[in-house]
Parts: structure tokens; sequence; C-alpha cells
């Protein structure tokens, strides 16, 4: 009987070391805590590109661009490549010479934005039927500008930007997708509306009230900037 | 018996060990988790980042319309600021940059305290 237990614990070490060791495989893949118990996966975990079939059927206007470029988009940005975007499946929604706006189908039923100018970007559930995002900073930004940007669902032909000083904008939906820019001088974008054979209704254009604020790198001395260390790990700062 | 045991266990957690090396390194980029507490009215999560990253994003993932930000700064200049309902990324403007020091945030553009999550990508 003892032998019997001598000859099983050897046994027994390697199978307890090799399930900690799972254990600890598992854990660290799915969440590892650093000394500031910051999550940190190893993985990002996307979502599967969506297939054809997924593309909302309330956002057609997008086929009917004629005056696309040849060349399709071959990369999606961080946030879409998560959400399971179709670059393959993309549609060019617009295209003003220089740069295209696509919409791609995503997992879930998601829609996302992208663009060649890389300031049209985002993805959005299957619910939305207009969206507004403002871009306050982006290098292809022109200087003390903003942009707010969204898809409006067929049927909707323009939207009305009302503005802090109770004014308002008109922006056109060229192919499911509007953009609207202003300079910093003009006043804050508060909301935006619409008016469709549909549906109506206004939300927040998303501008954060000190959007004016900062510098930002379109018009910024890059000499300024340092490198990064690179010894020197991602850090969690905070009180 | 147990020398033999031992070894066989190190060489199972050799093993095991560059098989996790290798999956690590097989994947594109790595996630960083960040914020994820409540947030007050209009303002950005007291937690943030630093390091350099191709990616920043905001989310919110209760119910109902709520306004996020991104925002990263290579200080004393801004590279990104963005601000859409529910989830919000950094898109391209980052592309270039990977390698300066960087500072990484999220905030809540709404008027409620929320939940904001903030994620940075990196190679």
């Amino acid at each position: 009987m003892r032998e019997g237990m001598n000859r099983m614990k050897p046994r027994r070490i390697v199978l307890s070391l090799a399930a900690l060791l799972v254990l600890a495989i598992g854990g660290g893949t799915a969440v590892a805590l650093n000394s500031s118990n910051t999550k940190i996966a190893t993985e990002v975990e996307a979502k599967p590109p969506a297939p054809a079939d997924d593309f909302s059927t309330r956002f057609k206007q997008a086929l009917s661009a004629t005056d696309a470029p040849a060349s399709p988009i071959k990369t999606v940005d961080g946030l879409a490549t998560i959400r399971g975007a179709n670059p393959d499946q993309a549609r060019v929604a617009r295209y003003d010479g220089a740069s295209a706006v696509y919409l791609m189908p995503a997992a879930d039923g998601w829609l996302c934005v992208s663009s060649t100018s890389g300031l049209e970007a985002g993805c959005y559930d299957a619910g939305a039927t207009v969206t507004a995002a403002s871009v306050v900073c982006a290098p292809n930004l022109p200087p003390n500008t903003v942009e707010v940007f969204g898809i409006a669902e067929d049927g909707i032909d323009h939207v009305t930007i009302t503005r802090d000083d109770a004014s308002t904008a008109t922006a056109p939906v060229k192919g499911n997708v509007y953009i609207y820019r202003a300079s910093h001088d003009a006043p804050r974008p508060l909301t935006v509306a619409w008016k469709g054979d549909s549906s109506s209704g206004e939300i927040s254009a998303n501008v954060p009230e000190d959007f004016r604020e900062g510098t930002c790198v379109n018009s910024a001395d890059m000499s300024q900037l340092r490198r990064a260390d690179p010894d020197e790990p991602t850090r969690l700062v905070g009180p | 018996m147990l020398r033999h045991a031992a070894r066989l266990a190190l060489a199972l957690l050799v093993a095991l060990g560059v098989g996790l090396a290798a999956s690590s390194s097989a994947s594109a980029l790595t996630q960083i988790n960040y914020c994820g507490i409540l947030v007050n009215p209009n303002s950005a999560c007291p937690l943030y980042l630093t390091g350099s990253f191709t990616t920043n994003t905001a989310s919110y993932t209760g119910s109902g319309n709520v306004g996020v930000c991104e925002r990263v700064d290579s200080p004393p200049v801004n590279l990104s600021r963005r601000c859409d309902n529910r989830i919000v990324g950094s898109s391209t403007d980052l592309n270039g940059w990977y390698g300066y020091f960087m500072e990484a945030r999220v905030g809540n553009d709404s008027n409620y305290r929320h939940t904001i999550h903030g994620q940075a990508l990196r190679p």
C-alpha cells in the first residue's frame, strides 16, 4: 500500500504542477494583473469578420455611389478590427476626389465607418438611425477645426446642426454619411437633428465643451515630442 | 523516482512555457484595459496610461446614450481627441507616432456619472 502511495506521489507532483500551470496560463491569457492592478489581456479579443449578408439594409444609399475610387479599402483601424469589421465588404459611401468614406458590416449586426483620410471612423450597433461623432484633434484635421460626422439611414437627405448660440447649419447626407466642419471661432455644435421618411429625432453632437483647448498635433512643433523609452513599461497613472 | 518526476515536471513546465511564449508572440496586438470606474459628468477618468500605443478607445457598456471621449497626448501636444456615443476609437490618428511617449485617456461626455472603459492597443 505504502509502496503504491510512493509510486503515485511523483505523478501527483507532475499533475499538480501541470494543473497549476494550466490555471496560470488560462488566467494570464484572459486577465493578468501588473503591479498597478491594471488588467492586461495578452491578445485582442477581436470579433470574427462579419459575413456579407450582415450589412444593414437600411443604409443602401452607400451602394449608389458611382464616383468611387477604384481601389477598395485594405486595412481598418483598431476599433473596427475589434468589432469585426469586414473590409472585403466595404462600400464607398462618399468620395470627394481626395478621400473616400466607407461603410462596412461588422460582427453582431454592427456597422463601421472608415475613411482614407482617417478622420471619419467609428462603429455603431444595429439600432443606429443617425449617429454623431466629433473629431476634435487628429493629424489630418485642418488646424483650429472641429468635425462632426455620422451615418444616416436611407430617406434622410440632410441633418441640421444646432449650435450653442442657437444658430443652425445644414449638412447634406451623401451615401448615408454627413460631414460638418467648423472653425474654432464658430459656435460649438450641440445637437444633430433629422427628419426622414420613417423617423425624426435629435441627438447630441458629442462635441465636448472644452474642444478649443490644447494644442493639436496638426499645428504643433513636432520637435517638442520625446521618444518613449523602449524599456519603460506601460504604466497606469492615477490617484 | 522522485528525481525522475521532478525532471518530468520541469520538462512539462518548459514545454508549456514555450507554448505560452509562442502564443503571446503570435498575437498581433496587446490590449491594455484601464479606467473601468465611475467617471464624473463631463470629466476625464482619473486613471490614465503612459507608454506608447497604436489605438486608444473609450466605451460605455450600459444601456442608453452616453457620450464618451478618447484622448491621446504626447505632451505638450494632443495627437488624438474624439467623442462619440457609447464607443469611440482613435482611428488611425496614432499611425506613425508609435514609439513616442504618450498619455492615453478616456472620459465621460454626458451629464451623469457613468462607468467608462478604456482600452489601449500596442504591438
